[in-house]
């Protein structure tokens, strides 16, 4: 199946561009999503969501369908899905 | 409730046909005081529109004095005060506009020192600090004595806002529970942008203050100015929020 992301601010600069289609198989959920995720976008990217010791940073929010999810929330991904992250951001 | 004068009365005319504003909304304005932090490319304006409205208190905090590369964005500061404390800019150019408005300049930024007073002297927040560790202290403070705060970012093209009424909504921990790993003090920035989402959060404060149209609450508008793109996120309040106690 084939999910849609999209990135914001810091996460956008580390990848490189705003938005970008992965394929995953069917099943996959969030969690596996992100953390395969670190394997196409590198360590960099990976260091922005997870810790030293692999643990979530909550701070990166994660918009499905124009509303928050928490990474806990564990959804199972389907096909066509649209998934935002956001980076934090604070300038004023 | 200090009333209107006829001054203000001929000043605020327009504004006080807004349906379910008014008069009584407009005194509501005149008696309230916010608290803007900082006074930067998005406080700047935040500023400017609430002096324009007719807010009666600013409370301004900012600390430094004015360099060159503010002034592609901080539209209270100015060329011929190059060197000279931000604060003072800022109170010299709202009395400009508005010579009844009351300023209290606080030439510091958000600290542990300050937060609970600031906080304390105001009626409605709103944040537009650089920093999160100062963004994370005003809305301890606000959660802490029932205060709303606007809370508003921009990052290069992008900028976000939502409003937090404590007891009803998100607090700025639920949203970020953790210190943010990736954000830098330098930020890329047009002052189009910081000044775009200013206006987007002098409005929900004048919302808030005069008591018209539906807050931003438990939403996260964020723009896209590159694209264009405008979305609502729903945001919800995180199950054990160390802070707003959720």
């Amino acid at each position: 199946m084939d999910i849609t992301l999209k990135f914001t601010a810091q996460i956008k600069d580390v990848v490189g561009k705003a938005s970008d289609t992965v394929t995953a198989n069917d099943g996959t959920n969030l969690q596996q999503l992100l953390t395969n995720l670190g394997g196409i976008y590198g360590e960099r990217f990976k260091a922005i969501l997870f810790d030293e010791k692999g643990a979530y940073r909550h701070s990166n929010l994660i918009v499905i369908n124009q509303s928050q999810v928490n990474y806990e929330d564990n959804v199972t991904l389907a096909d066509g899905m649209e998934i935002t992250l956001m980076s934090p951001i604070s300038g004023g | 409730m200090k009333q209107l004068t006829a001054e203000e009365l001929a000043t605020y005319e327009w504004q006080l046909d807004v349906p379910d504003h008014g008069v009584e909304g407009q005194e509501r304005l005149k008696n309230s005081t916010v608290l803007v932090s900082r006074c930067g490319g998005l406080g700047s304006v935040v500023a400017y529109e609430l002096a324009a409205a007719g807010v009666g208190t600013l409370i301004l905090a900012h600390a430094g004095n004015v360099k060159p590369s503010d002034l592609n964005r901080q539209l209270l500061m100015t060329h011929d005060w190059l060197g000279k404390p931000r604060v003072e800019s800022a109170e010299r150019r709202l009395k400009e506009l508005n010579p009844r408005l009351n300023i209290i300049s606080v030439p510091e930024n958000i600290n542990e020192a300050n937060a609970e007073r600031l906080v304390g002297m105001a009626d409605v927040i709103v944040d537009a600090a650089p920093l999160f560790e100062e963004r994370f202290l005003m809305n301890r403070e606000a959660v802490k004595q029932g205060k709303p705060l606007v809370d508003c970012a921009m990052y290069e093209l992008e900028a976000q806002i939502t409003t937090i009424v404590p007891g009803e909504t998100a607090c700025l921990s639920c949203l970020y529970p953790e210190q943010p790993v990736a954000w830098k003090r330098r930020f890329p920035v047009f002052g189009a942008v910081s000044g775009t989402i200013a206006c987007l959060g002098a409005i929900e404060a004048i919302k808030l203050i005069s008591g018209f149209g539906t807050p931003l609450t438990n939403r996260l508008l964020t723009m896209n100015m590159r694209t264009m793109d405008i979305q609502t996120i729903g945001i919800k309040q995180r199950k054990g929020c160390t802070v707003c106690g959720s």
